[in-house]
């Protein structure tokens, strides 16, 4: 090779046949090797290369059924050693495809065979299954399904898509009631634990941790050398510690975050039975509620039915926070702590329904056949006017109004979760978004929420309200009044909807003259309108606001 | 494209390992990588990190040391052969200077190749790339696994399938024993290293004799 610094630009038919030389002297094998198909070991075969060279020929490649046949009847007894003796073609040759290959080869396999003596058949189906472990078909689905959940994962890896996220939860599915991977109490954890941070994924890819994908791939990894025989129990054990906290972060970073249009419900956890763990004591409980359900339901009236709901929530809430107490104690179970801490806040929000219905002497009506459905319906009062006697006309005594554009409205006193000047920083935001967050009305980043709601809201919990939002409702009453630069907002909220409008000065409470009128109305965001001595208050309620 | 750097007289080859999934593409950088004088070839590569996701391809550098004062330097990619892992397929053969096609000789595996060639070529033309334009070979490999009974395609087969248009050099193969691999890449290398010194060293010729003014005539240009 000559150095020629001295020119720019070698002359390339030259240069190129002087490239071509420096390839055939460097692009030669220093020795003889083989590579395992299977676990991709190297072995060195500079001694047995002689043999090895003899037994391929490429122009000895047209598949000659009988003769190949015959062959196989010689390599039968290797293969029966195989795993003690490393270099053996056939096994490498096998292993090295895949299942669903193995069995269309094997098919082929016998295709060819037809033709072909009754003893060459036998020895040639022979070979296929001695190379795989003689499972049966559950088993292959498993690893199959293992398998494409690895390279779904790995996929997710590179791109996070929600049809690749959506195919991958599918897989994890089948595989949760896959009957091998229910024998195995790990695996179900695991695939458990997967399943919701995909879940995760789905929903907020952007909270993801960066380490979640690659843990993904750990476990998916994992989970098929386990069915495989391979795995051990300490690795998947770190590895469900691993994607336990990585849950725990989601979950965490997922209250922590604004979300969807319907605040309350989406703001919280899900909690399906289908992937939260039931304590013993829990499913006793829901099981003696499944009782009074099915069989007293008919008998007793609805309110006693409540009642007994309501003693055991309470039931359940104190043993929670008992359990919460000993894990708040406790360093590294905060992942469990927070899981406990959701089910209480929303154990105590059910209770706090309940005893609204139970007590406020709405829900004592409803007809013995539908209890819940009946009771659902009467959640917002107004509704009850006419079955009232005492206020046939208005159900409401004390209504919080204000003065928008030509009318006066008025909200119910205890739908009212807040009301207020939002903070500086916010304001702008505010008015120029579609939803409010919580968080937005918060001084400080520091500052709590919590003494700042009042109502249904005041049973959250810190980190919940701090991922609620409400949609922002303009225009009421047919007109949209304007706002100054520092309006008040108001959030009615009635404990699963709420929604948030901003107006121009602070309400003002009114006690409502008990022979007032009230007029239905149900449009531009109006309940009622009711006809006072002095004045006519339009309401608004939470209902009317979150009306479609 | 290649890279040719003359300031640090410098010319890299991208050469792409393409082919479906289970193919033995791997197996053949591996084969590379382990029988090679070590002194010519780079460490293998399997390329982390872009972002916070994972990209998976295997890299092997080669290195043919200084010719006429330029440094060669031929780099190995391998795409992922699954067909879920087309983004990256596509993006390992952005630049690419010269392509392997393994393809696989099991019967089973004829429609996957076809329809990896047919990706191949899809991905070339969203790259403004003509697969007959480009140095390529075919690697027909396992051809070892006839041996043992599993159905083959011949060669004719296997040509009329995937080399009946394109008529490029073609290989029989063993990736695990080896067989074919170094012929392959002898072949693809000097394809690749040809084309790029006919395509881009003679157009810098070309330009250096028919461009701007040489340093003396800018010199003269000062003075007068």
């Amino acid at each position: 090779m000559k150095d020629d610094k001295g020119k720019d630009f070698p002359e390339p038919e030259i240069f190129t046949l002087e490239i071509e030389d420096t390839i055939d002297d460097l692009f030669t094998p220093s020795k003889q090797i083989e590579i395992d198909p299977l676990t991709q070991k190297v072995k060195d075969l500079e001694d047995e290369s002689d043999d090895l060279s003899l037994d391929f020929d490429f122009m000895e490649e047209k598949a000659a059924a009988p003769e190949e046949a015959v062959s196989l009847q010689e390599v039968e007894p290797i293969q029966e050693t195989e795993f003690a003796q490393e270099a053996q073609q056939p096994a490498e040759g096998l292993l090295d495809m895949d299942m669903d290959l193995e069995m269309e080869i094997e098919d082929a396999v016998q295709g060819i065979d037809e033709a072909a003596p009754a003893a060459q058949a036998d020895a040639a189906v022979q070979p296929a299954p001695s190379t795989s472990p003689p499972a049966s078909e559950l088993a292959d689905d498993t690893e199959n399904a293992l398998s494409e959940l690895r390279q779904q994962i790995f996929t997710i890896e590179w791109e996070v898509t929600s049809p690749q996220i959506q195919q991958t939860l599918d897989i994890v599915s089948s595989l949760l009631i896959n009957k091998r991977v229910m024998e195995n109490t790990m695996a179900v954890s695991m695939l458990a634990l997967l399943k919701k941070i995909l879940d995760s994924m789905k929903d907020r890819p952007e909270l993801v941790p960066a380490s979640a994908p690659s843990l993904l791939k750990k476990a998916s990894e994992y989970l098929l050398n386990a069915f495989s025989g391979y795995a051990a129990e300490s690795e998947g054990k770190q590895l469900i510690n691993e994607l336990d906290q990585i849950v725990g972060e989601l979950e965490k970073t997922v209250a922590m975050q604004p979300t969807g249009a319907a605040p309350a419900e989406e703001a919280l956890p899900k909690l399906d039975a289908e992937t939260r763990p039931a304590s013993a004591e829990a499913e006793e409980i829901l099981q003696k509620q499944d009782v009074i359900s099915e069989e007293e339901l008919k008998s007793r009236p609805a309110q006693d039915i409540l009642a007994t709901h309501v003693v055991e929530l309470k039931r359940c809430v104190k043993r929670i926070e008992s359990l919460e107490k000993l894990l708040s104690r406790t360093p590294g179970v905060e992942g469990l702590y927070k899981f406990q801490n959701e089910i209480r806040t929303i154990l105590e929000r059910q209770q706090a329904e309940l005893e609204r219905l139970l007590f406020e002497g709405t829900g004592t009506e409803a007809p013995a056949e539908e209890p819940v459905v009946a009771s659902e319906k009467k959640e917002t009062p107004q509704e009850q006017p006419a079955k009232e006697p005492p206020a046939p006309a208005c159900p409401w005594k004390k209504l919080l109004t204000i003065n928008y554009g030509d009318i006066e409205l008025g909200f119910p006193e205890d739908q009212v979760a807040y009301m207020g000047v939002p903070p500086w920083l916010s304001r702008s935001t505010i008015r120029a978004s579609a939803t409010v967050a919580l968080n937005r009305l918060k001084p400080w980043p520091w500052s709590k929420l919590k003494g700042r709601v009042q109502n249904k809201l005041s049973h959250f919990d810190e980190a919940v309200l701090s991922g609620m939002h409400f949609p922002i409702v303009r225009g009421i009453g047919g007109q949209e009044a304007p706002i100054p630069s520092s309006y008040t907002l108001v959030i009615l909220y009635d404990g699963k909807k709420g929604a948030a409008f901003m107006v121009a000065e602070s309400p003002i409470s009114v006690e409502i003259p008990e022979n007032s009128e009230c007029k239905k109305k149900g449009e531009d965001y109006i309940e009622a309108e009711i006809q006072t001595p002095g004045s006519r208050i339009s309401v608004v309620t939470t209902k009317s606001l979150t009306k479609e | 494209m290649a890279l040719i750097d003359l300031s640090n007289r410098e010319v890299h080859c991208k050469i792409v390992y393409y082919g479906p999934g289970r193919c033995g593409k791997t197996t053949n950088l591996m084969y590379i990588y382990n029988a090679m004088n070590s002194a010519a070839r780079g460490k293998m590569l399997t390329i982390e990190t872009k972002g916070d996701r994972t990209l998976f391809f295997d890299l092997l550098p080669l290195n043919l040391g200084k010719i006429k004062g330029f440094d060669i330097k031929i780099q190995l990619y391998t795409v992922p052969g699954q067909t879920i892992y087309h983004a990256t397929r596509k993006l390992v053969l952005k630049g690419v200077d010269g392509i392997v096609f393994v393809a696989d000789s099991l019967r089973v595996r004829r429609a996957k190749n076809i329809e990896s060639l047919e990706d191949l070529k899809r991905n070339l033309k969203e790259y403004n790339l003509d697969i007959k334009s480009l140095p390529l070979v075919m690697q027909y490999n396992k051809r070892d696994l006839g041996k043992i009974g599993i159905p083959l395609l011949d060669t004719a087969e296997l040509e009329s399938d995937l080399n009946r248009e394109l008529r490029v050099p073609s290989f029989c193969a063993s990736a695990t024993k080896g067989y074919g691999v170094f012929e392959t890449l002898k072949a693809i290398s000097k394809m690749t290293v040809r084309y790029v010194a006919t395509k881009h060293l003679a157009g810098n010729q070309k330009s250096k004799k028919m461009g701007g003014p040489t340093r003396e005539r800018r010199q003269r240009q000062r003075l007068s």
